[in-house]
């Protein structure tokens, strides 16, 4: 079927609500199991696995097992969400497969809760429903009081939810799950109510920054990209997410894929670009596999192709896989290694938006900010504008870990302060080792002591601090942890990841790595400080692209915060 | 080496053309390069002089041997050039006569007019420049080990000892130079250049270590960074062009702290024994560009940890050695191979410190696509690649050449 009006969006989602109600008659329980690669890597597989076992057994026609993504507390995965006709759903935690067992016997098939498996009551999609009336779903009954309502729990109700609007709610093999949250409608407004030059301003005035680090206005640069009347033009997803400890890209390629897609075919009707690419990691062998699934689905709706929704506007979408370097990440080194040349930056002029694949304008975004472009479009860039700061509009994914209790992705607006972010949705282990720093940015940021975490988050302020927002990436460390080890480890990365091109970037790291290793295995000299410091600085000077920039952010920071530690370390 | 002269003037030249014609010049970097008709300077000086006169000069091509049937037939089929030979009506060829007749022979439909006259075999010599020892019979000149001079033999034939007069090369108007200040010397210079090439034309000299007129710019070794007034990064001056009232700083003290670091970061990787090759590396003929920095910066120790893991030397090709001990990543290799052979024979491999170049498919030279045509050989900036046949004779005054530099 081809989607070519606003009825045929209604419709799907009228029907699949319809079909999703559970009932006492037809389906009146659903097991949902989440399944995005935190899930899988902690046993998720197994449990689905057993559930699908023992409904066989069990014989039961009535029963239904689903699949979503992350909901973000990756730390209490294997996550299920059990729901009963006209009750309120459970989320169990860390489930196993003899868990699994028991809940299928007490819960599923007997309405028994196991209040000691659970994790909260209620769905993450439905919490502000839940806040407007008192708590509750009109039509669900409370059933098990003992167990914390979702909205109390900090970890969801202080996040602010617009990239990662669908986690949990939608199976991401399932584009009538997405259209049902109204997907789609906001590349319907786009191609047939709106001219590029609505968008762009739309866009624009929303304030919305590139949230692959830098920051850039996103308007702006889909402007630059408009101005150019070349016939072939592209649009670049960059999933290729490869800061250590950053994932909140792949959460989203893996949970709610269709809401990448749809910012894609937002974008490539602003700038009128035929042609789109998803630059994914190979290193995320399920994202490429679900993105796959999900363009061939939206091409059989008539959304990716010739004459998208009837228009005569075509455009279409493919995956590229990258090969491991954490370089192909820069846009310039990405452009080469779609062209199929060896993933080396270059000088960035001219801009990527004049000249970027096979020398055509090309327009490069990253997962997150595509993710936000569909709710800005269907709610209008003052609705969006009213969220973060004066100069950083909108939220922030964050991924958060390190000496924390709920390791996982949170979406916070822009604005929010470090502290709330550590300490009230993340939350300190209790009793444990005070924090010492938080490691903003991944290699490319810098490391930021507890006496800076009333800081709040947004591009400026952290850069004044000496890190960055980078992608989102937050590595917290208590006092047991060596900031000198984490500079070395960082530089490590950087040192492996280089390509090579230029020497300050090829060289440098390497011998700062070299100074490291000879400082944390306690045979540095106090020169070596000094000397570690020169170097980072030339190399951030004089190197070619943003890799090489930033690598040496980590030694600096904590050269400028924990001068001490590094002192405590040399003869 | 074939020595040619040149044989057309620029009025017999133009007289050759119809102003429809939609020209392409051929050049090869070898003899004719050094018989000072051919190379990539002449190139660009006819191409700005045809094109002051209102001809259509639609591409330029060098290629490292102009007398190798395949490589340059290889050229013409290269899927990124065949629009490019396809369009072009006539191809003014700066080569020996035996390289003109490649192209006539490949492109029978075009007008292929060829520039110089090839007089014979001679040699390169550092003092006399080009001179022919075995002429020709026709040239009326007795074989001869001193040789005759380039002006010698054009006098005697009526031929020209240089390429067309530079002078004569015409600005179009105003409207095509601009006013930058480099080093706080304001200068006039063509839009369209590198702040590298304005920098050199006013007197400042740069430092670079991948840079090369004849390749393109890869802005790899870092050296050339410069200040831009404005600009909240340094910009690498073989790369980036002057524009429109750009102020330019080409050295102060953190600029030479920059490249002197650079430089002992290169000092540290490998082999380099520029600090104890006191009379000019034998194998390099005392042309190391490397060298001449480190002695240029005044560099005699290196602050970082050396690595001295030692990797086999590549003698298999009969015309070169590649010594990876020596090589410093700059990729001109690379891109002579890729951009003035045409063969791409030669590449990157690995990544980050592990970096190194590699021939075919990580394979020995002998065993490799590569056809000799001497392209990288040229272009390198150390002794990682040098010609066999300089081995082991290089002599001492090259050796005071680099030092006095």
């Amino acid at each position: 079927m081809l989607i070519k009006e606003w009825a045929d969006l209604e419709n799907i989602k009228d029907k699949l609500i319809v079909k999703q109600k559970l009932n006492k008659d037809g389906k009146r329980a659903r097991i949902t199991v989440h399944m995005s690669t935190c899930g899988i890597a902690s046993g998720a597989n197994d449990v689905i696995n057993t559930f699908r076992h023992l409904l066989k057994e069990s014989k039961e026609k009535n029963i239904e097992i689903k699949t979503t993504g992350c909901i973000g507390i990756c730390s209490k995965e294997p996550l299920i969400t059990v729901e009963i006709t006209d009750q309120e759903p459970i989320i169990y935690e860390h489930v196993n497969e003899e868990k699994a067992r028991q809940i299928f016997h007490a819960h599923v098939k007997n309405g028994d809760i196991l209040s000691e498996y659970a994790f909260v009551r209620g769905k993450e999609s439905e919490i502000e429903e839940r806040l407007k009336n008192g708590g509750e779903i009109l039509g669900q009954q409370v059933v098990d009081n003992s167990i914390k309502a979702i909205e109390e729990v900090p970890f969801f109700n202080l996040q602010e939810r617009i990239v990662v609007r669908n986690r949990g709610a939608v199976d991401p093999y399932k584009i009538d799950d997405y259209v049902a949250r109204d997907g789609y409608k906001a590349v319907y407004k786009a191609l047939k109510e709106m001219d590029s030059d609505n968008i762009i301003d739309t866009i624009l005035e929303s304030g919305l920054r590139g949230r692959g680090g830098a920051g850039f206005p996103t308007g702006l640069k889909w402007k630059f990209a408009s101005k150019s009347q070349t016939a072939d033009k592209y649009v670049i997803c960059n999933a290729d997410e490869g800061d250590p400890g950053a994932y909140m890209d792949r959460s989203v390629l893996e949970g709610d894929p269709h809401s990448v897609i749809e910012g894609m075919i937002i974008a490539a009707r602003a700038i009128n670009a035929q042609k789109g690419f998803i630059y994914c990691r190979a290193e995320y062998p399920l994202a490429v596999e679900i993105l796959t699934k999900a363009l061939s689905q939206a091409r059989a709706y008539g959304l990716l192709g010739n004459n998208i929704l009837g228009t005569n506007f075509s455009f279409d979408i493919e995956v590229y896989e990258g090969a491991g370097a954490f370089v192909c990440g820069e846009e310039t080194a990405l452009i080469h290694s779609i062209e199929g040349k060896r993933g080396n930056p270059r000088l960035k002029l001219p801009y990527p938006v004049e000249k970027g694949v096979f020398n055509k304008p090309t327009l490069i975004s990253n997962v997150e900010t595509l993710a936000n472009i569909a709710p800005i479009v269907l709610n209008g860039s003052e609705w969006f504008a009213k969220i973060g700061t004066e100069k950083s509009k909108g939220t922030k994914v964050f991924s958060i870990t390190g000496d924390i209790v709920n390791v996982g992705c949170v979406e916070v607006p822009i604005g929010t302060s470090i502290r709330t972010v550590i300490e009230d949705i993340a939350g300190i282990v209790e009793g444990d080792k005070n924090i010492k720093a938080v490691q903003l940015g991944g290699p490319s940021g810098g490391c930021l002591p507890v006496k800076y975490f009333d800081t709040i988050l947004d591009y400026e302020t952290l850069q004044q601090l000496g890190t960055i927002m980078g992608s989102g990436g937050m590595i917290v460390m208590n006092e047991d942890k060596s900031v000198v080890d984490l500079a070395r480890f960082f530089m490590q990365f950087c040192e492996s990841e280089s390509c090579g091109k230029c020497i300050p970037c090829r060289e440098g790291t390497r011998q700062m790595v070299n100074i490291l290793n000879k400082i944390c295995e306690g045979n540095g000299k106090k020169e070596d400080i000094d000397k570690l410091e020169d170097l980072a600085n030339v190399v951030i000077q004089s190197s070619l692209c943003g890799l090489g920039k930033t690598a040496s952010n980590p030694v600096l920071s904590t050269l400028n915060y924990f001068r001490n530690d590094y002192e405590a370390l040399v003869k | 080496m074939i020595v040619s002269v040149r044989e057309l003037s620029y009025e017999d030249l133009k007289n050759k053309l119809d102003p429809n014609d939609k020209i392409l010049l051929w050049s090869c970097n070898a003899c004719i390069a050094l018989c000072e008709v051919g190379g990539t300077d002449n190139l660009n000086l006819l191409e700005e002089m045809l094109t002051a006169d209102g001809y259509e000069v639609i591409g330029k091509e060098l290629i490292s041997i102009g007398c190798i049937y395949s490589l340059v037939q290889d050229r013409i089929n290269n899927p990124n050039k065949k629009d490019l030979f396809n369009e072009a009506t006539t191809i003014i060829s700066l080569t020996c006569e035996d390289g003109a007749e490649i192209p006539k022979c490949l492109l029978k439909e075009k007008k292929v007019i060829c520039v110089a006259k090839t007089v014979g075999v001679g040699n390169f010599t550092e003092d006399k420049g080009m001179i022919l020892t075995s002429p020709f019979e026709w040239t009326g000149f007795e074989a001869n080990e001193e040789g005759y001079g380039i002006s010698e033999i054009s006098e005697k034939l009526d031929l020209y000892p240089s390429f067309f007069d530079e002078s004569k090369a015409p600005i179009n108007s105003n409207e095509d130079l601009i006013q930058v200040t480099i080093n706080g010397k304001e200068c006039s210079v063509k839009k369209g250049t590198t702040i590298m090439q304005a920098a050199e034309d006013n007197g400042f000299k740069i430092p670079r270590l991948c840079a090369n007129p004849d390749l393109t710019a890869d802005a790899n070794c870092r050296l050339c960074l410069v200040k831009v007034e404005g600009q909240k990064e340094l910009l690498p001056a073989c790369a980036a062009n002057v524009t429109n009232n750009m102020k330019v700083i080409t050295q102060d003290k953190e600029l030479n702290h920059i490249r002197k670091t650079i430089l002992e970061l290169l000092l540290a990787t490998n082999e380099h024994n520029c600090l104890t090759c006191f009379k000019g590396n034998a194998t390099v003929s005392g042309a190391c560009e490397l060298q001449g920095l480190i002695r240029e910066f005044g560099i005699q120790n290196t602050r970082f940890e050396q690595n001295k893991e030692k990797v086999p030397v590549d003698s298999t090709s009969p015309i070169l050695n590649y010594d990876p001990n020596k090589c410093i990543l700059c990729g001109r290799c690379v891109r002579a191979c890729r951009e003035i052979a045409g063969k791409d024979n030669i590449g990157f491999a690995n990544r980050g410190a592990q970096t190194f170049v590699a021939v075919g498919a990580n394979k020995k030279f002998n065993q490799s696509a590569c056809v000799e045509c001497e392209a990288c050989i040229g272009v390198c900036p150390t002794g990682a690649i040098t010609e066999k046949i300089t081995h082991y004779s290089g002599e001492e005054w090259e050796g005071m050449l680099v030092y006095q530099s």
